[in-house]
């Protein structure tokens, strides 16, 4: 046995860094003990307790490093370097020199040959411009910062036009190119269905929808919230469907999006029924039902939307889970409910997700509540309290103020939840976790306390509240859906298989008798 | 020495009232040292002032003591490594920048009063059953077991540190109660056992800040917040923190600095004041939160708050003084 | 490219913004380009308006067509040693009551120290005054016109400050025929363009006008060829100056060249040997006909339509201003900067004046700060590394049009000086060019106390640049 003491001067890891290290150091191929602290004077005491004891830990001072390795003889020279190099990757941090860097675009494009898609995400006041300078040079955009000014981006879309350049964005925050998926994305099978997105959760929702029905997506493009505005146009709608439509490897087109300017919807269903494939069209809310094209269907949700696409890429229906609503599931739940706890509270992270539970609850119920109502008589801010049933995007412009999106950060949410919790007339509080690139490590796990506590609350004055969850995202993800499901599941949540079931379930949860 | 002017500009998104002292010192005439970037993290680039640190943030961190948030867009502008110089310029106005210079470019950080953060020590009295209910909600957060042989080394000399303090200011309470005033008592010997547990748990422990010193953080955080009845530690532990240049990391003393005075991360205060008013689901929201902080300094932060909680409920319910200090016995045998 | 293309090319993304979208890239096995971006302009709304007004594609083209002239004149010019005469005989604009000085316009009580102990110096040289108290109330009195070096086709060194009695060089364009003009080195030591005038200093520039000048215009009359700068220029650079604050090379080909003349002109042994110590007496002598071969190449760059080019940077020790191609005479100026460097023993950065003096006419053209990696030796004197110094060389290549062919870096592969800088680039980099210069002593009378490196103010650049959008003919 060897002991090798090393004390490396003004080291300042952070306390995660450190134990991270330290249980690294400590799986080594030989060392048998490595210990690794600051040098106080308290854990040199430590140390000494332990049967270490040298002059080097003695001379040294609190912000030094402290660093023992125990290995075998014959393993110590390996062992010493493997700790080294784990300690110096760490040491680096995140100015990697060896990381080339460029300062402007220009410079990228000369330097680097065959960039083609520039992801800008700077603040809003630049962005226009750096988006520009890429279409200027012959690259795709895909621009996910928002506050872009509508002129910037009609004139950013009708350059791109005329370059048959694609401008995805601004406020783009989901695309999947080629397979990879870009910020806030799923990680899907890829498959021969082309999504065309105008918000960004509902186009993650659809992807992840296809690839659990056994479907796999070939593009995912996302436009922007504002594409189908009267001010663009769509014009980065019709580009889509039309690239989508040119591409050998798509064979059925979904688009969807909040229910457009009424003349850019007949313009984008006029290309979409001009094109060669199947074209499913989800617009959320819109009462349209029929396209006026053979080739165009409509559906009513990001499920049957799903359905649809799947179906006509030529996936075998009976091969299909549907998960059809749970009606003993329902009754289940309205016997455990007491007569007063008439409302729903959605408190969500994705737009669309709670769009599409808000649509569901008032296809029954006229008293809906959320902060994207348009009728202002049904419109409340981010602080006021909740009334009868109220859904919640908390990732919406009102709420998040500057803070980062509940999808990174739920701090805001974790606190909502706790308010509802307090009214005695709530029965259901819905729920959307979402997991993928871009979002948050473990959005189930920060939120299990105040849930138990939630459900803790209603059960001092005697009550069962009703948690509805559901889980965005696929078995591919990390982390993966089942995993988080199993904790929701664990904590007495209900889980719905699909955004489209979670606003129908927590609509049947608190209909009563008469209903 | 760089070819690059400090055009980048940033607005800080938030930034602490009591920065703007030590900034304003830092513009007088006559100020010799200049700032130096001291250690950079993934979301914290900590600045070297006057003996102390002031923290730039991402802003995906809330407020803290001496901190400026920087807003995520402008995060990735700020590519300091440590030994950078940090300039502060007065602006018209009254107001401060901080600017950063780097090889990658220099950086300006505004301070803009609007955006000024004040925390507040809520100083309303919890009432005996808000202490209670608030004790057993943090029951839920008691730190993990330590996983790595250097924490399991000094497990048994914090629980035995935290009893010791435990001890003492449960003994200083019980004095206090009937002194005149507190600095009466420095003199007094029954201060001086606190001073000197403190002192035990100073640098003791894992992490960057020691185990023992974030404990003594959540103790003397609650203590600063004068409706739990225990500003009688104060004195006694801000006088082992005094001389504990050599005790422990700087970061270290600079959180236990500001715990003293009652300023903490904002999650801290929100933390504080759902205890005062017994508001059990935010306990476990602020308490989920603290318990966030680094690896194991939110867990212990939060045992030093259950210590605060227990030191006042027993205080104020006269519980019998302990006869002894309890005895720290060594620890045992061989570490495998 | 097309839409399609994009799906049936690898994905080959730039980020630019958050590197955690990076992050997620690179974990399903894509490699982003990223970046290090700054907001342009300082992140000044007017500035980026003004920017993007110009990189409309339209003007784009037109700009960079401008450039390419204005770059063509600087490229071409070929700066020739033609003589020596008095500024009163030759610069245009003199006058017996005129003083000239360096930077932009700047009226007497708002100098700094060191110009107002050179301007005063100079009066009692000219005997316009008896003593420097007599001539700081004649300095403020109205009585003396000043004007700046650069409004007179001249520049002059540190505070510039020219008298109508002093020599200077007269060096010709001979591919366009502009003349520039600067006075001559006083060498370094206690000298009135740091700022000092006590007698030893008017003592010296009484030696210059009886001895040094007519010695010199004496020789160069018997060379009736002329000296090619440019070549002897490009050969110093070679030897390891970069012709700013390292002349060790130029000046000893440039007294090479004007040996066999002076020995063949008519003055005494005694005149001749004072002369060629004086010339020994430090490596500075050639130091001011390299600013003056700049001057009349970048002279010819003047006034180009629609150019970007930064013809004149230049500082009074109060402002720093630049002067553009495209806006022609005009000035924008800014703060004149600290300098940044090694002091000489005993003074402190509290001691320094700010930066001071027309020689960035030298970073200006491509050499000085440009040209550092061609003189690592330097670094010894304004402080940094010798990778440093190859750093700023490759650096200015961001923010300038090309580079000069005739006038290469043999270090790095003789890649040519990077010349004719761009305001555009300057500001959609926030690189500022790189001036390495001396640091004269904030008070009058004391002189250089250290060198070191400086660039010029941002708001120099931001107000060319909105001059620019404001101007530019569609």
């Amino acid at each position: 046995m060897t002991r090798h003491i090393e004390i490396r001067k003004n080291s300042y890891l952070d306390s995660v860094s450190l134990m991270s290290m330290s249980t690294k150091a400590n799986a080594v191929d030989g060392v048998t003990l490595a210990l690794l602290g600051m040098a106080t004077p308290m854990n040199k005491e430590v140390l000494l307790n332990v049967g270490v004891s040298d002059p080097a830990v003695d001379a040294a001072k609190p912000s030094d490093l402290m660093v023992v390795i125990d290995a075998t003889d014959d393993t110590i020279g390996a062992a010493i370097e493997a700790v080294n190099d784990i300690l110096a990757r760490k040491n680096k941090g995140s100015g990697d020199a060896a990381e080339v860097r460029y300062r402007t675009l220009d410079g990228a494009f000369s330097e680097v040959a065959d960039t083609n898609l520039v992801i800008i995400s700077v603040n809003g006041a630049f962005a226009a411009r750096e988006a520009r300078k890429a279409l200027n040079a012959g690259k795709h955009v895909m621009i996910f910062s928002d506050n872009v000014s509508v002129e910037d981006e009609l004139a950013l879309k009708t350059l791109a036009h005329e370059k048959g350049l694609l401008v995805m964005g601004p406020d783009c925050g989901t695309a999947i190119i080629n397979g990879v998926g870009l910020a806030f994305a799923n990680a899907v099978r890829r498959g021969n269905i082309g999504i065309v997105g105008a918000s960004g959760t509902g186009s993650q929702e659809l992807s992840v929808r296809i690839h659990d029905f056994g479907g796999g997506v070939s593009q995912l493009l996302g436009t922007g919230g504002r594409d189908l505005s009267a001010e663009i146009g769509g014009i980065s709608m019709i580009d889509s469907i039309r690239a989508l439509d040119a591409d050998p490897e798509t064979a059925v087109i979904v688009i969807v999006s909040k229910p457009p300017a009424e003349e850019v919807a007949d313009k984008v269903l006029a290309v979409a029924g001009a094109a060669s494939k199947p074209v499913i069209v989800n617009f959320l809310g819109s009462q349209r039902t029929e396209s006026g094209y053979a080739n165009v269907t409509m559906t009513s949700g990001t499920k049957p939307a799903a359905v649809a696409a799947v179906l006509a890429a030529g996936i075998d229906k009976s091969t299909l889970d549907l998960h059809a609503l749970n009606i003993p599931l329902i009754e289940e739940v309205r016997a455990k409910l007491v007569p007063e706890q008439k409302y729903i509270r959605g408190l969500f992270c994705g737009g669309t997700l709670c769009d599409e539970s808000m649509f569901a609850a008032l296809d029954k119920y006229d008293n809906v509540y959320s902060n994207i109502q348009k009728d202002p008589q049904y419109k409340i801010g981010a602080t006021d309290p909740s009334r009868e049933h109220t859904f919640l995007d908390m990732g919406d412009d009102d709420f998040t103020n500057g803070r980062p999106h509940p999808m990174i950060d739920p701090t805001m949410r974790l606190q909502r939840l706790a308010q509802e919790a307090n009214d005695p007339e709530v029965g259901v509080i819905a729920m959307d976790f979402i997991v993928g690139f871009g979002s948050h490590d473990d959005p189930v796990g920060v939120t299990i306390p105040a849930i138990t506590e939630a459900k803790a609350k209603a059960a001092a004055r005697g009550q069962h509240l009703e948690i509805l969850g559901y889980v965005l995202g696929t078995d591919l993800d990390t982390p993966a859906v089942a995993d988080q499901i199993a904790m929701l599941e664990a904590a007495g949540v209900t889980i719905s298989s699909s955004s489209t079931n979670l606003g129908l379930l927590a609509r049947e949860f608190v209909a009563k008798g008469d209903n | 020495m760089t070819p690059v002017a400090p055009i980048a500009t940033l607005r800080a998104a938030t930034w602490e009232d009591a920065l703007e002292e030590t900034l304003s010192s830092a513009t007088h005439d006559g100020f010799g040292g200049d700032l130096i970037v001291h250690s950079v993290h993934d979301h914290v680039v900590n600045v070297q002032c006057f003996g102390g640190l002031i923290a730039l943030a991402h802003d995906r961190l809330d407020d803290a003591p001496w901190t400026i948030r920087i807003p995520a867009s402008g995060w990735p502008t700020l590519r300091a490594q440590a030994g950078d110089r940090v300039e502060v310029e007065g602006v018209p106005g009254d107001g401060h920048a901080l600017v950063v210079h780097s090889v990658a470019g220099s950086v300006r950080i505004m301070l803009n009063a609007a955006d000024r953060w004040t925390p507040v020590v809520d100083a309303r009295t919890p009432s005996t059953t808000a202490l209670r209910a608030a004790r057993t909600a943090l029951d839920a957060f008691t730190s993990p077991a330590a996983i790595t042989p250097f924490g399991a080394a000094s497990a048994q000399a914090l629980d035995a540190g935290v009893e010791r303090l435990r001890a003492a200011a449960m003994a200083l309470l019980h004095g206090a109660a009937t002194a005149e005033s507190v600095t009466a008592l420095i003199a007094e010997p029954i201060a001086q056992p606190v001073t000197e547990a403190a002192r035990r748990l100073l640098g003791l422990g894992e992490g960057l800040t020691p185990s023992g010193d974030d404990i003594l953080t959540g103790l003397a955080f609650l203590a600063a917040h004068p409706g739990f009845g225990l500003t009688a530690i104060l004195e006694p532990v801000t006088a082992a923190v005094h001389d504990g240049d050599d005790s422990t990391t700087l970061l270290s003393l600079v959180t236990l600095r500001a715990a003293l005075t009652g300023r903490a991360r904002r999650r801290l205060h929100d933390l504080v004041t759902a205890l005062i008013v017994g508001d059990n689901p935010r306990i476990v929201t602020m308490a989920t939160e603290t318990a966030a902080i680094g690896h194991t300094s939110g867990c212990d932060i939060l045992t030093g708050i259950r210590l605060a909680l227990d030191l006042a409920e027993t205080a104020r319910t006269r519980a019998p003084i302990p006869t002894a200090t309890p005895q720290i016995a060594p620890p045992q045998g061989e570490f495998s | 490219m097309s839409i399609n293309d994009l799906f049936h090319n690898g994905l080959k993304p730039v980020n630019l913004g958050l590197d955690m979208f990076a992050d997620d890239l690179k974990a399903q096995g894509v490699d982003p380009v990223l970046m290090e971006w700054t907001p342009p302009g300082g992140g000044d709304p007017e500035v980026i308006a003004a920017l993007s007004r110009l990189e409309d594609p339209a003007n784009a083209s037109k700009i960079d067509a401008a450039n390419q002239v204005a770059l063509d004149r600087i490229l071409s010019a070929q700066p020739f040693l033609e003589g020596f005469g008095q500024a009163i005989d030759t610069v245009p604009g003199m006058t017996a009551k005129t003083i000239l000085h360096a930077g932009p316009p700047i009226e007497f009580p708002r100098m700094s120290g060191p110009m107002k102990g050179a301007v005063t110096g100079a009066l009692v040289f000219e005997g316009l005054a008896k003593n420097v108290d007599e001539a700081f109330e004649l300095a403020a009195s109205g009585e003396i016109t000043f004007s700046p070096c650069h409004e007179h086709q001249s520049v002059g060194s540190m505070a510039g400050v020219t008298s109508a009695s002093m020599w200077v060089h007269q060096v010709t364009n001979r591919t366009h025929g502009n003349t520039a003009y600067t006075n001559l080195s006083e060498q370094l030591s206690k000298i009135l363009r740091f700022g000092a005038n006590d007698q030893s200093v008017i003592d010296r520039l009484n030696w210059m006008r009886d001895v040094l000048g007519p010695v010199l215009a004496g020789a160069m009359a018997l060379n009736t060829d002329g000296i090619d700068l440019r070549l002897m220029l490009s050969q110093a650079l070679h030897m390891g100056d970069e012709a700013h604050n390292r002349n060790v090379a130029g000046t000893t080909l440039l007294i090479q060249a004007l040996a066999p003349y002076i020995l063949e002109s008519d003055f005494t042994t005694k005149d001749k040997r004072e002369v060629f110590d004086f010339v020994a007496s430090s490596d500075y002598f050639s130091g001011p006909t390299w600013m003056v071969a700049a001057k009349a190449s970048m002279d010819a760059a003047n006034g180009v339509e629609n150019s970007t080019v930064v013809t004149t940077m230049a500082r009074n020790g109060v402002d720093f201003g630049i002067r553009v191609s495209g806006t022609g005479n005009q000035w924008f100026t800014g703060p004149a900067q600290q300098v940044v460097g090694p002091m000489f023993a005993g003074y402190t950065e509290a001691d320094s004046g700010l930066d001071m003096g027309d020689s960035a006419i030298t970073e200006t053209f491509g050499i000085g700060g440009f040209a550092m990696a061609a003189a690592p030796a330097i670094v010894a004197l304004v402080g940094g590394t010798v990778a440093d110094a190859m750093n700023y060389s490759r650096t200015m290549n961001a923010i300038t049009t090309g580079n000069n062919p005739n006038i290469t870096i043999p270090a790095l592969d003789f890649m040519g000086v990077p010349s004719g800088i761009d305001v555009r680039k300057v500001m959609e980099t926030g690189i500022l060019p790189i001036i390495n210069t001396a640091i004269a002593h904030k008070d009058p009378g004391i002189g250089m106390i250290g060198a070191g490196i400086t660039h010029p103010p941002v708001e120099a650049f931001q107000q060319a640049l909105r001059a620019l959008a404001d101007g530019i003919a569609i």
